[in-house]
């Protein structure tokens, strides 16, 4: 016999597991030692975009049935004792698919599966079908990632020690699972990462998530027409330790008992005109939704803010909350920002370092001219006079900023690290 | 690494053409097989691997001294992340060597039950099989050809894990 044949089963069947599933399938050929090898793979990978043969790849719905049939098989013949990871990712058009799908999944959480990553990148077309997961005391990770319209999975009994949760769907209507059964039976979900659109809805929908294991929470909402929808979040967290928030709506936030949170990324609103004209239409009421967001936050220790909702709260100069355990700030503003960072070192007493990204200006945007007049306020905010202690500016893009540039030196006396990458000339002087 | 004295404790292992490799004790710890027979007392001074030739052993003790250097994951929870890409590097590095040498090492790797070691070796062959037809897997793995299927099994298998081979 060959040298790689007179390894054990299980070293064979260790390199079988790095390759995708339907690569070690085909190695059943090589020699008799490799025939039945693969029906003991404990991680299942399966992705019809691997299907490669272009005179049947035209005929998607046949080929994909087939796809389908030969997943029913991996399944079927595997011996494994438990399938530790299944990946199932579907490009192609599966009509019918869904219920199969749900089989699948009933047949690996049988087989005690860790983690699951499923990918459906296909238009499921039947209205009620959802994907399907019931009562799995083994499994760790859920990765759900879908295109067109999929539904929140529907969760049915206990998952005691599901950690991760990836998902990334459509929601239709305020009492979608995610909002009503999802969370008692996830009590001790650690990490939850939600992408959800609401292309489909209409009116308020309330988005309710929470958990009290829960230290990391992403979440992304997406909306096609901002008249017409709305989405009302709630956050109930204890332990929460990071926190993204990602829209181009600014849905309202409302983030309960205050967490400790390490690190906060908020971009919510949109930059462009257009949004900005909406929120014009609908009142003050609608931008005060991030100062309400940063009322929950004021226990936060790092929070980062994009440029989209710099935008926002300055076409509002609306008044912070004063955030005291914040040390360290991370500022992206689309222009010289003279009167939104100020109001940003008013609220923060503590701050001890702070970032400010310029970003490229757009050349449309003539309506903050006005804040590129340097106003001096009369006493130094306090955290600038004595707590920060690290500055760091990025792509300081024009003269004008020089002055503001002059007043942080001037003012920030405890000092010690100031990081500046300018592309303009700085004065001599202003630096020493 | 945990104490002064176990660190500086040799231990001399003999390969197949009696060439002795004389190494510290720690380095010899990376092998769960050696480690066994050190805490069973079943380990003379000299230990006989009869089945690993020395070429393949001064590679694994190459691997098994840098990874014996290296912080471990467990220690230490926010470990350097440069000392962990320097671990990479080597294992990238020391997987670039001939079919034949990668075997040989992976057999003795599951010999001494050096886990991480099997882990890169089989994760080394995965990769230069992948995306490969039969022909060349068998051509790259030099599998014997006394064992091939018949044309009539090959048929078969072919036919009913056809997704498999379009």
């Amino acid at each position: 016999m060959d040298k790689i044949s007179l390894l054990p089963d299980d070293v064979i069947i260790h390199i079988l597991s790095f390759l995708p599933t339907k690569h070690a399938v085909a190695t059943s050929i090589l020699s008799s030692r490799w025939v039945n090898l693969w029906s003991f793979l404990p991680s299942i990978d399966l992705d019809d975009s691997l299907y490669v043969n272009p005179l049947k790849k035209g005929s998607s719905s046949s080929s994909n049935v087939m796809f389908l049939d030969f997943v029913q098989r991996v399944l079927s013949f595997n011996q494994s004792q438990t399938i530790v990871k299944f990946r199932l990712h579907i490009h192609g058009s599966c009509g019918q698919g869904m219920s199969r799908i749900n089989g699948f999944i009933q047949s690996v959480v049988l087989r005690n599966v860790v983690e699951i990553d499923l990918g459906i990148f296909v238009d499921v077309g039947e209205d009620d079908c959802c994907l399907r997961i019931e009562n799995s005391e083994s499994l760790e990770v859920l990765k759900v990632n879908s295109v067109n319209g999929l539904k929140m999975p529907a969760f049915s009994g206990c998952f005691p020690r599901l950690r991760t949760f990836d998902v990334k769907v459509s929601l239709y209507e305020s009492g979608d699972d995610l909002i009503t059964n999802l969370f008692p039976c996830l009590s001790g979900l650690e990490k939850l990462s939600f992408v959800g659109d609401l292309n489909d809805c209409v009116g308020e929908i309330y988005v309710n998530i929470g958990g009290k294991a829960l230290k990391s929470l992403e979440l992304e909402l997406s909306i096609d027409n901002i008249d017409d929808c709305d989405a009302m979040v709630v956050i109930d967290a204890p332990r929460l330790e990071y926190l993204r928030l990602k829209d181009g709506f600014l849905a309202s936030y409302l983030v309960r008992n205050k967490p400790a949170i390490s690190e906060v990324s908020i971009d919510v609103g949109e930059f462009d005109e257009e949004f900005l004209e909406f929120l014009d239409e609908v009142g003050p009421a609608r931008c005060s939704r991030v100062i309400e967001l940063l009322h929950g936050l004021v226990n936060a220790k790092f929070i980062s803010v994009s440029a989209n909702t710099s935008k926002v709260i300055f076409s509002q100069k609306w008044n912070l909350p004063v955030l005291p355990s914040l040390t360290k700030l991370e500022l992206y503003v689309h222009t010289s920002c003279w009167i939104l960072l100020l109001s940003w070192l008013e609220s923060c007493p503590n701050l001890k370092i702070l970032s400010l990204i310029i970003k490229e200006k757009p050349v449309d945007d003539y309506d903050m001219m006005e804040e590129l007049e340097l106003i001096k306020p009369d006493n130094v905010p306090s955290c600038l006079s004595s707590h920060i202690k690290e500055i760091e500016i990025k792509r300081l893009g024009k003269v004008e900023e020089e002055e503001m540039l002059k007043y942080l030196l001037d003012n920030a006396k405890v000092l010690d690290k100031f990081t500046v990458n300018s592309r303009v000339y700085i004065k001599d002087g202003i630096l020493q | 690494m945990s104490t002064s004295s176990s660190s500086s404790k040799k231990i001399v292992l003999k390969s197949a053409d009696n060439e002795t490799f004389e190494i510290d004790e720690i380095v010899a710890l990376e092998s769960q097989a050696i480690k066994n027979m050190i805490e069973d007392e079943c380990a003379d001074n000299v230990i006989p691997l009869g089945n690993i030739d020395s070429k393949t052993l001064s590679k694994i003790i190459e691997y098994c001294k840098k990874h014996a250097e290296s912080p471990k994951k467990d220690d230490n929870a926010d470990i350097d992340e440069k000392a962990v890409e320097d671990l990479k590097s080597f294992d990238a590095e020391f997987a670039k060597v001939d079919m034949p040498l990668i075997q040989d090492i992976l057999m003795a790797a599951n010999f001494l039950n050096i886990d991480n070691l099997i882990g890169l070796m089989c994760r080394t062959i995965a990769d230069r099989i992948k995306g490969k037809t039969p022909e060349e897997i068998r051509k790259i793995l030099n599998i014997n050809k006394n064992d091939l299927l018949s044309p009539e099994q090959e048929a078969k298998a072919r036919e009913e894990n056809s997704w498999a081979f379009d």
